[in-house]
This record gives structure tokens, C-alpha cells and sequence, in this order.
């Protein structure tokens, strides 16, 4: 079983008219607040934690016990809350869905795609969805600030 | 009796509801086909991921009149295409009815340029996900030692843009 990875840095320009761009990603609507525009949706993200490990072992007759740092990867869910009145949510046959529509079929433990880059998903990557699968394309991020 | 049967049912139904809440488990991810090599078993993927990454800019500001160039770190989304290949013998390939194709099936439905999901904790994904996915849509769940990832990258050392007039 081999895993082989090859890096290509593109911009997110060039990309976008060459190649298919992110794969939109699935999560589960855990609350709605049509008064305020909001839905609330837990994904799982893969993190990286570093555990100490205590192991004994047997060295010339005595018990020797040695304390080691391993990296481990673990399952996080984040609740992410989206404003439904700056995105746009479709069918994956592309049709924009009306509000109220929309608050009708997103409810609790719903699953939905969500565009990995704020752009309509590729459409190889909406037709391996289900055509009742809502797909969120939520507005881009607000520019990160610069750290202090 | 009536009450102990009304009871258990209640229980039950109970149990069935919870069960049919939330998924649980890792969703699967969809994966671009890039290629399939049947003499090694593999298949190829060609999976984008988004990264933001420190860029160094420079800029002109206006101090007292006259114009200064500064520099400044700037963020900016860049795309990653990784290609990951994964060996298909090795696996298990469903559909999204959670029925197993032999391998021969598997060659004959994936093909470079289609799109399937693939289990990322090398377990069958909760039905919910299932059912989210069209039905010609295939699942492959690779073992899970096949899933580790790769070394943590250390942070990318910042790149030269052209100036910009602010």
C-alpha cells in the first residue's frame, strides 16, 4: 500500500480555469435560525495531537519504563455557522433554490455539501450527488488580518 | 402487560429515532479520478486542497507628504493539487447501497475523470452520507493504515510579489 504525493502550488486563479478546483465537502446540519439568516453545520476536521506514551520494557532483568511523544491524527468536529444571506445554495443540477425552500429542506441531521472554495463546485463533483443533496457555496472569507 | 409492552415500545422507538439522527462517524470525501494502473492495482486521484499562505508585498504609503515604500505580510488562498494514489486490491469498493463489487466491476466503473468518495477512516460511511451520494456514485474504503497522512509540511517561507500602489 503506497501513498505518493506530488505538490503543485497554483494560484487560485489559474487554477480555477484549469482544473476542476475543491471537492465540495460533506456536513450536518446540527441547528437553523431562519430569523436570523443562520444555519449552524458540524463537520469533522482531521487534527494532528501529540500524546505522551509511557512503554516498559525489559533491559538486564530490570523494568525500565520510557515516556514517548507520538503524533496521532484525531477527529474534531467543528460547528460552523454560515449566513445563508450571503451564500447561495443550490441543487446539484445547479438550480438556485428559493429561501424559504431552502428553510424548508435544511433541517436537524440533514447532510449537505459545502463548496470547498466559494465558487459553484464542479459539475463532475455535483453529479456524484444525490439530486436531493443541497449543495451551500458560501460568500468568500473576509481577508485574514495580519498577526501582531 | 398492556403498559410493559407500551412501554418497550416507546423504548424502542425511542432508540430508533436517536439512531436515526446525526450521522456519525468521518464523511467521505470526493475524489477526482486521475488514472487507474491495473497491472498495480492502483488508483490515482487528484485532489485539490486550498492553502492560505504568507506572501511578502510591497507597498506605497504616503508619510508626511512623500511617498514610502513599505513592506508588508500579506495572506493569499492558494490551490494545492496533490496526487494520491491508493491500491485498489487492497480495499473495499461498495456502492452507495452498501453492496461490494468484485474487482473486476471496479476497473470496468472507474475511469480516469470520474468521481468517487472514498472513506477516509477506512470504515463504511454512516448511511446518511450514503444517501447523500447518487446512486452510480462508488465508495471506496481503503484500509486504514493506507490512510495515514503525510508528515506535517513546515510553514512555506514568504514570496516577493510586485509592488502595489496603495
Amino acid at each position: 500500500m503506497t501513498i505518493t504525493f506530488t505538490v503543485l502550488v497554483l494560484t487560485a486563479g489559474i487554477a480555477q480555469a484549469q482544473f476542476p478546483g475543491p471537492a465540495p465537502t460533506f456536513s450536518v446540519v446540527q441547528s437553523t435560525a431562519p430569523n436570523k439568516g443562520q444555519v449552524v453545520l458540524t463537520r469533522i476536521v482531521k487534527q494532528q495531537e501529540q500524546i505522551a506514551v509511557s512503554e516498559k520494557s525489559l533491559e538486564n532483568g530490570d523494568f525500565v519504563e520510557r515516556v514517548r511523544i507520538i503524533t496521532r491524527v484525531v477527529d474534531r468536529e467543528v460547528s460552523v455557522v454560515y449566513e445563508l444571506g450571503n451564500s447561495r445554495v443550490i441543487t446539484p443540477k445547479g438550480k438556485q433554490l428559493p429561501i424559504d425552500e431552502v428553510w424548508r429542506r435544511l433541517k436537524k441531521s440533514t447532510v449537505v455539501a459545502v463548496s470547498g472554495d466559494s465558487n459553484l463546485p464542479a459539475p463532475i463533483f455535483l453529479r456524484a450527488l444525490n439530486p436531493q443533496t443541497l449543495v451551500i457555496i458560501p460568500a468568500p472569507l473576509k481577508p485574514i488580518p495580519f498577526p501582531k | 402487560m398492556r403498559i410493559a409492552l407500551a412501554l418497550l415500545t416507546s423504548v424502542i422507538l425511542a432508540s430508533s429515532v436517536h439512531a436515526q439522527g446525526a450521522p456519525s462517524g468521518t464523511p467521505p470525501s470526493l475524489r477526482l479520478v486521475h488514472g487507474v494502473n491495473k497491472k498495480k492495482g492502483e488508483i490515482t486521484f487528484l485532489v485539490t486542497v486550498t492553502r492560505v499562505v504568507p506572501v511578502v508585498v510591497e507597498e506605497e504609503v504616503i508619510v508626511n507628504g512623500q511617498a514610502q515604500k513599505v513592506t508588508v505580510t500579506k495572506y493569499q488562498t492558494v490551490l494545492e493539487q496533490r496526487f494520491q494514489a491508493i491500491n485498489a486490491a487492497s480495499s473495499r469498493v461498495i456502492t452507495t447501497a452498501g453492496q461490494q463489487l468484485p474487482i473486476d466491476q471496479v476497473w470496468k466503473r472507474v475511469k480516469a475523470n470520474t468521481v468517487v468518495a472514498v472513506s477516509d477512516n477506512g470504515a463504511v460511511p454512516a448511511a446518511a452520507y450514503l444517501k447523500a451520494l447518487s446512486v452510480d456514485t462508488l465508495v471506496i474504503i481503503p484500509p486504514p493504515a493506507a490512510l495515514v497522512p503525510a508528515p506535517p509540511v513546515p510553514a512555506p517561507k514568504p514570496k516577493r510579489l510586485p509592488p502595489v500602489k496603495v
